[in-house]
């Protein structure tokens, strides 16, 4: 069942279409295919290319890869928050390569990603041990 | 059918943002103390509050972004984390303003302190929040909340002679004893009590919950227009009454008891039982808004799963934010906190945040990528600007005024 709208057309990537970094990608929401918000684009990870221009390669997403763009104290206070917070490895952002973004719009669509288990571990540990025990928690109110 | 049951989301929101407690306390303390010299300011932030839902609920159906996501996309994460800390401590305190709100109307019901009825209120909002349809939400709190009506009969009882009235609203004079920066504080608040932010919030991701599209835009329109101005004849009827009966007896409202008074006074027992409905439709109903709209705007800035039309268990995040916000904001009420003042200063907070959240929407409002061809025309886009610097200039002043009159003393 769709619970959000879905993506609308005409925003499908369109191979020479010309993007800015800062102004299509970075913060933009990223939406499952059937419209459901997975993440924001928290940072963006840059490689070189063959001729040595950067090309973004992969959208990173999660707490730690947002505070260092907060700078101050929001971020050091956040990047605290999120490393004690966090289930995994502190060190590791979790990302979604470039191919998996499938339009660039209002919002970014990816394909639908296979489970990973990186993607939100604050997300599964909040549903496994808070949200999931209470009656009901399984039902969609509507 | 459809269609009429389709505008009770506007009515909700109009009855439960725009008749919560902040305008149940500004529209009667106002009117008893300054009479009819402020009706003015109220008729500006009915006015402002329609330019900017209608501008937010037309982003959220035309580009399905909610107005948080907006923010930070157009702000960058930077001043947007600013600006998400003020909102949604704003929008924390109001929480906590309407939980008190809905334990006063039970305890003038059954004199049993209002203390002794947040845990359950809390609980039950918690409930309705995690179990109900989003549309029966909206359907029962917002017609419930439709017996303020109440005010307007009353204040039409109280047959109150009208060309005085026009006079007084149209020249407005300070009441003798009152300073000018008392007036233009209160005239500030009263503002901000039209123009909630968490209003917006709730109203662009209602329409996302509702799952809105370009097709639905007549519906949002009728929403904001039929809506939002009945919430606001409502205010002024609130204030209008405290301005008859309360202003000449020289009464202070410092209780929610005072707010019922006029209708009491004109109406009796009868008047009195459709305000205590009205007053529990309508706080309840907001402290629902307001404890979703915590969880809104904290999901919409980190991107995660939010809405209750999900299953909790799929937007658990968003779910575990909607319950601290609950338990934190009913904590606030049991430390015994005067309710009255809370609901003053989380209206002056809400009117220095304003601009940063009114200001990206009316930007996206312009931009084709986001819009197509349902950007903001010329008349949207004049009043978006001339309240983008009324916004601008209330929020600037609102903190000097409140050190300045030691909040309205």
């Amino acid at each position: 069942m769709p619970q959000h709208p879905p993506p609308r057309p005409g925003d499908e990537r369109t191979p020479g279409r010309a993007y800015s970094a800062r102004f299509h990608l970075l913060d933009r929401q990223i939406v499952t295919e059937d419209g459901t918000p997975l993440a924001k684009a928290d940072d963006l990870e840059l490689i070189p290319d063959s001729d040595g221009s950067l090309v973004v390669s992969a959208v990173l997403i999660g707490p730690t890869a947002l505070a260092p763009r907060l700078r101050g104290r929001p971020a050091r206070l956040l990047n605290a928050l999120a490393r004690r917070l966090t289930t995994g490895p502190t060190d590791h952002h979790a990302r979604i390569a470039m191919g998996h973004i499938i339009r660039i719009g209002a919002a970014l669509t990816a394909t639908t990603p296979p489970v990973d288990a990186t993607l939100h571990p604050l997300e599964d540990w909040i549903r496994d041990n808070v949200i999931a025990p209470l009656p009901g928690s399984g039902h969609a109110p509507g | 059918m459809k269609r009429v049951l389709a505008v009770t989301l506007g009515i909700l929101t109009a009855i439960g943002g725009f008749v919560d407690i902040g305008d149940l306390v500004a529209s009667s303390l106002v009117g008893a103390r300054f009479g009819f010299a402020l009706v003015w300011v109220l008729l500006l932030g009915v006015v402002g509050i329609c330019v900017y839902a209608e501008m937010a609920g037309r982003v959220a159906a035309v580009s399905g972004r909610p107005t948080f996501d907006i923010v930070r996309e157009r702000l960058g994460p930077r001043v947007a984390f600013a600006n998400l800390t003020g909102s949604f401590l704003v929008t924390l305190l109001t929480l906590a303003a309407e939980l008190a709100g809905v334990g006063l109307a039970l305890e003038l019901l059954s004199s049993v302190s209002y203390l002794l009825w947040i845990p359950a209120v809390t609980f039950a909002v918690w409930v309705v929040i995690w179990r109900t349809k989003f549309e029966t939400m909206e359907r029962i709190f917002g017609l419930a909340g439709l017996s303020l009506i109440v005010f307007i009969v009353a204040v039409l009882h109280l047959d109150p002679r009208w060309g005085d009235m026009w006079q007084q609203v149209t020249h407005p004079q300070l009441p003798a004893g009152e300073g000018l920066p008392t007036y233009l504080y209160y005239g500030i608040a009263l503002f901000a009590s039209a123009m909630t932010p968490y209003e917006v919030f709730f109203f662009s991701s209602g329409g996302i919950e509702e799952r809105w599209s370009r097709k639905d835009l007549i519906n949002e329109r009728v929403n904001v227009f039929l809506g939002f101005p009945l919430g606001g004849l409502l205010a002024l009827s609130i204030m209008t009454g405290a301005a008859l009966v309360l202003h000449p007896e020289g009464i202070a409202v410092d209780h929610l008891s005072q707010v019922a008074l006029p209708v009491v006074v004109s109406l009796g027992k009868v008047g009195f039982a459709f305000v205590l409905l009205g007053v529990f439709a309508a706080t309840f109903g907001a402290a629902l808004e307001t404890a979703l709209s915590c969880g809104y705007t904290v999901a919409q800035y980190f991107g995660w799963t939010w809405g209750k039309t999900h299953a909790p268990r799929a937007a658990a995040r968003f779910h575990l934010v909607v319950i601290v916000s609950l338990l934190v904001g009913s904590m606030l009420v049991l430390t015994g906190i005067d309710p009255i003042k809370v609901t003053e200063y989380s209206l002056v907070f809400a009117a220095v945040a304003l601009p940063l959240t009114y200001l990206p929407i009316l930007v996206v409002a312009n931009d084709r990528e986001y819009m197509g061809e349902a950007v903001n025309g010329r008349l949207a886009n004049s009043l978006g600007v001339l309240y983008l610097l009324i916004i601008l200039v209330a929020s600037l002043a609102a903190l000097p005024l409140m050190f300045a009159t030691k909040a309205g003393l």
